[in-house]
């Protein structure tokens, strides 16, 4: 680990819960705000810092992080080693169908599948194990229905927007990986239906 | 009914109206104005624009300032929003600028309380990094407020106004012909444009209905015959009352 980062990731780490803030950050490392926003910026793309939008509080260790200062291993520039973990977030379907939950907040699985052009099996996987980790919620009033026959269709809710790249859903690992948090999700159980009771 | 996007005429519109803003000569007028009715398809037309270029989105807020609006910005980029002001804005302009991300601002009516103090920083953003900005208006008459001289400098970044109107008969044709699953008469698709007034909305609810009795009644092509006595769109007199008018 270079010198710059494994200093900041010190400090991150005995400033406990509450974490640091960058200007903060700078006066204890001695550093300009320049070099520590340069490292912190490595840092948060190797997922090994935390801080949640918004967030009052200031920069956290990820389980990465810690783990990294616990192993006491060196952050190297260059390559790192074969690729085993998650896949990077890509300016595919999934990143199309995540910015268009950003945008609505609120949806149905068809809404989604219109705007980021995709079928709607696609998105009907992708909300499932966003659930399942609880950043999306089924609403309990369904889309009022286009017909007598129809229940109306599920609206869902954005409930947890970490950022701008789409979480990686694996179903069939059952973990959601959170490139903007570096977070590996382990999936609950199936989400159960909402009330079938419309809208309006 | 499948689901897809139908590029209707407001959406043309809207298209070329975002290739001339990029092909514009003034790099800092870069700024796209929509104004429409409600219900006239904006939200779906600039949401898709804005999904498939992987633009930064805003909802207007009342309760917006300038620091509100830079904070939401740097929230939404995942840009470090701590620190002084100045530090703020320098990540998000460099974060905006590097990626040439554009922007969407949507209820922009809400932007122009304090003097547009808000569009302000928005026009410092886009002046330092060329990035288009789409603004949203959820209600009229912003586009008579940008035009009073106080506003001289924000209007002056305006390119072009792509006013949405109602869905003509042929795009509504043209929906029918693209979202449902059986083969509609022209007759009936003339009669679901005159009750939906050419609403996307009233159309897909009638699109539904008539899917629904030609599984019912396994036809393949469905006339106005075929649909007597069916209400094709609930309420349908209500919808036209709130278009207000009906082309």
């Amino acid at each position: 680990m270079s010198w710059t980062s494994h200093t900041l990731l010190t400090l991150i780490a005995q400033a406990g819960e509450n974490g640091l803030r960058v200007n903060h950050l700078a006066e204890q490392a001695g550093l300009t705000r320049a070099a520590v926003d340069s490292a912190m910026e490595r840092l948060r793309n190797r997922g090994l810092i935390y801080r949640a939008p918004g967030a009052q509080t200031g920069y956290t260790l990820t389980d990465a992080g810690r783990g990294l200062l616990a192993a006491g291993k060196l952050l190297k520039s260059g390559p790192k080693g074969g690729h085993t973990g998650p896949r990077a977030s890509t300016p595919g379907a999934r990143s199309r169908i995540w910015n268009a939950m950003r945008i609505r907040i609120k949806f149905t699985a068809d809404e989604l599948a219109v705007l980021a052009n995709t079928g709607p099996e696609n998105v009907r996987k992708f909300l499932n194990g966003l659930a399942r980790v609880d950043y999306v919620r089924p609403m309990a009033r369904r889309e009022a229905p286009g017909n007598p026959s129809s229940n109306g269709r599920v609206r869902w809710a954005l409930v947890r927007d970490t950022g701008p790249a789409a979480p990686a859903v694996n179903l069939e690992k059952g973990v959601v990986f959170d490139h903007n948090t570096g977070e590996r999700l382990a999936m609950a159980d199936p989400v159960p239906e909402p009330s079938r009771k419309p809208r309006g | 009914m499948k689901k897809q996007f139908v590029k209707t005429a407001n959406y043309e519109r809207f298209q070329a109206a975002i290739r001339a803003v990029d092909a514009r000569g003034a790099p800092e007028a870069g700024w796209l104005l929509v104004a429409g009715d409600p219900a006239r398809g904006k939200s779906t037309i600039v949401d898709q624009w804005a999904v498939a270029t992987g633009a930064v989105y805003l909802r207007g807020k009342e309760q917006w300032t300038p620091h509100f609006f830079l904070s939401e910005l740097a929230e939404k980029l995942a840009v470090d929003d701590s620190g002084r002001a100045k530090d703020r804005f320098q990540r998000v302009v460099a974060k905006i600028g590097h990626e040439q991300t554009p922007i969407v601002v949507d209820e922009v009516q809400h932007a122009l309380r304090d003097s547009a103090a808000v569009l302000e920083v928005l026009r410092d953003i886009t002046d330092l990094t060329e990035s288009v900005a789409v603004l949203v208006a959820g209600v009229e008459n912003v586009q008579k407020k940008l035009e009073r001289p106080q506003f001289k400098q924000i209007a002056s970044r305006i390119f072009d106004r792509v006013e949405f109107a109602a869905n003509s008969a042929e795009d509504t044709a043209l929906a029918c012909r693209e979202l449902a699953e059986v083969e509609l008469a022209d007759d009936l698709v003339n009669e679901i444009h005159r009750q939906s007034a050419g609403l996307m909305r009233g159309i897909v609810n009638a699109l539904s209905k008539v899917e629904a009795h030609a599984g019912r009644n396994k036809l393949a092509r469905v006339g106005l015959a075929d649909m007597a006595g069916k209400e094709l769109i609930a309420d349908w007199r209500s919808l036209r009352r709130a278009m207000g008018s009906h082309q």
